[in-house]
């Protein structure tokens, strides 16, 4: 496909840049952490926290869409997309809180945090910038006719044939939107219709316009994940959008079409090489932006006293740290050490015994437990040979199991030469499993992980594999610790909450 | 869940808890509050937890005399 490109004057150009989305990630985070809010029966955020999201977002929702979830598209947008990440999650009260993925998205290389941005983005399947897209004044978009649950293709083939179709266009060459439009339509004719419809009979090298109105909107996602620059023409009013100009972004585009490589830490070290903090005796964090990475702005923001102001637009920003607001991180998974290697040793002077105390009043137990999260468990079905490609490559095998860290995925994926696709989410969408009957049975043929230790010793059989559940035949399970109680806690994860009576009774008692 | 041929099969989501010596990891075993929050052991020291209830298995393994941290890999 030939592809023409713009050679006239430029103007109002706007570099592709994920900082804004950045930010608005730890906007998520702040809100769960500020209000600590339950989710409501449905699973949904309760309104003061999407309106604290909304409040703390750079290009938020109008107040006048906020009286229903379905209508706050960059609230549910940011808030989906940090639920994919695992920057948030439901603790054991479903109060959301920081999520096991935080540590993982925030404190990785830039080339990693781009990748899971990426594939976050891509899954997000509460959202769909096909029908939920509304523009700057809060009026929805629409594009198609199509209702939203009869689309023929699922929002993340969509967004997959779209950064295709962007991988096809030349780098840093300024393009009429067409172009995208053109190379979508010729991909991807169907993304907009349902099953029943036909796409629109058109000639060769044009352009679907519905399909138009989807990239001219579209392209403005792509500059804030920083995969393409935007730019208009001098003749063109700033507000239409068909002459809108735009080039694939050099650097941005190297997370679509390349491989995260091996470069962990020389581009770790490169990004800790600065010293942005200063920490004062009053208890006090000094930290300079300009500085510091996204990473340094999260770990100062998990031990800030709440309340504290990150106005983006200073580029100092004071922030108090009391042994309280310092518990508190640690009590949700603050690793001590790696806040002493990040910020006490990148302090410009020398570290005040006020915060030495913080540390060792806090400091890990080295001789006692400890816990670990954000890490995708894949069972190697007794590969030999890849366990011993993966031991070499660093990663982290237990027999027959590799725990592989969420930023590290991709990688994982290129040593294996696949990405597996079989495999379990948890917390799951959908119970794994039911008890019927007396017994135990399994939605999968595969077994989950999640009380596997259990489900071995009910010595399942059959596929979908099923066993017996009742009092006598855990009878003998009790010997190994298996008594009712922990029975009911252990199938929870399983089959939500339908438990029989026996053990729900022994689940309270 | 999705069904393939691959073979091997992805947890996406667990935790992870590591204990000094297998001692250690042998006596949150056998806590009754703790047993059923432990999915699967992965060797003398080390096994894998419900992500969901990390808060839960904090509070029972100082409630069983333990003092859990929280490391960023896994030790």
């Amino acid at each position: 496909m030939s592809v023409a490109t713009y050679d006239g004057p430029v103007e109002g150009v706007l570099p592709g840049d994920n900082t804004e989305i950045l930010r608005d990630l730890l906007a998520v985070i702040d809100a769960c952490e500020d209000k600590r809010a339950q989710l409501t029966k449905a699973g949904l955020p309760p309104k003061p926290l999407w309106a604290a999201v909304n409040a703390r977002l750079l290009w938020s929702d109008p107040r006048s869409i906020l009286h229903d979830w379905d209508e706050a598209d960059q609230v549910r947008f940011i808030y989906c997309l940090a639920q994919r990440l695992r920057l948030i999650a439901p603790n054991d009260e479903r109060t959301m809180r920081i999520g096991p993925g935080a540590d993982r998205f925030f404190l990785t290389t830039p080339s990693r945090r781009n990748a899971m941005l990426l594939r976050a983005y891509i899954d997000i399947s509460d959202w769909d910038e096909r029908c939920d897209a509304r523009d700057g004044e809060g009026h929805r978009l629409n594009f198609g006719k199509t209702f939203r649950r009869d689309f023929a293709m699922d929002a993340e083939d969509v967004r997959q044939e779209l950064i295709a179709a962007l991988a096809t266009l030349p780098v840093g060459e300024w393009m009429r939107s067409d172009a995208l439009a053109v190379a979508v339509t010729e991909r991807a004719p169907a993304i907009l219709i349902s099953e029943e419809d036909e796409p629109p009979l058109l000639e060769d090298g044009e352009a679907d316009p519905e399909i138009q109105r989807l990239v001219d909107y579209w392209l403005y996602q792509a500059a804030r994940f920083g995969w393409v620059d935007l730019a208009r023409t001098p003749e063109v009013d700033i507000h239409s959008s068909a002459e809108r100009l735009f080039r694939v972004n050099a650097e941005g585009v190297k997370t679509l079409t390349e491989p995260v490589r091996g470069n962990r830490d020389t581009e770790l070290a490169a990004a800790l090489e600065t010293r942005p903090f200063l920490l004062q005796p009053n208890n006090v964090i000094a930290y300079y932006r300009e500085e510091g990475t996204i990473g340094d702005e999260y770990l100062l923001r998990r031990v800030a006293d709440a309340g504290d102001d990150f106005d983006w637009h200073q580029p100092v920003i004071t922030v108090p740290v009391t042994p309280d607001s310092f518990r508190d991180a640690v009590d949700v998974g603050l690793d001590v050490i790696t806040f002493e290697s990040r910020v006490f040793e990148r302090a410009k002077k020398k570290v005040p015994s006020v915060f030495k105390q913080l540390l060792s009043d806090n400091q890990r137990k080295r001789s006692a437990v400890s816990i670990s999260t954000g890490f995708v468990a894949v069972e190697l079905n007794g590969d030999k040979k890849v366990i011993r490609k993966l031991k070499k490559a660093d990663f982290r095998v237990f027999g027959d199991v590799a725990l592989i860290a969420f930023d590290l995925w991709d990688e994982f994926a290129e040593v294996l030469g696949f990405e597996p696709v079989e495999g379990f989410q948890y917390p799951a969408e959908l119970p794994l499993g039911a008890i019927e009957d007396g017994e135990l049975q399994l939605e999968w043929s595969a077994l989950p992980i999640a009380a596997r230790e259990l489900l071995e010793a009910l010595k399942l059989k059959g596929d979908p594999p099923a066993a017996e559940l009742s009092e006598e035949s855990v009878h003998d399970l009790a010997a190994d610790g298996w008594t009712h109680s922990a029975i009911a806690e252990a199938v929870l994860p399983i089959t939500g909450v339908a438990i029989p009576r026996w053990l729900a009774s022994a689940r309270t008692g | 869940m999705s069904d393939s041929d691959a073979g091997y099969v992805a947890h996406h989501n667990v935790a992870v808890i590591s204990a000094q010596d297998k001692k250690t990891l042998d006596a949150i075993y056998k806590a009754a509050g703790t047993r059923a929050l432990i999915w699967k052991r992965l060797d003398d020291t080390h096994a894998i937890v419900d992500p969901t209830r990390v808060s839960t298995l904090v509070r029972r393994l100082e409630d069983g005399g333990f003092s859990p941290d929280f490391s960023f890999d896994i030790l």
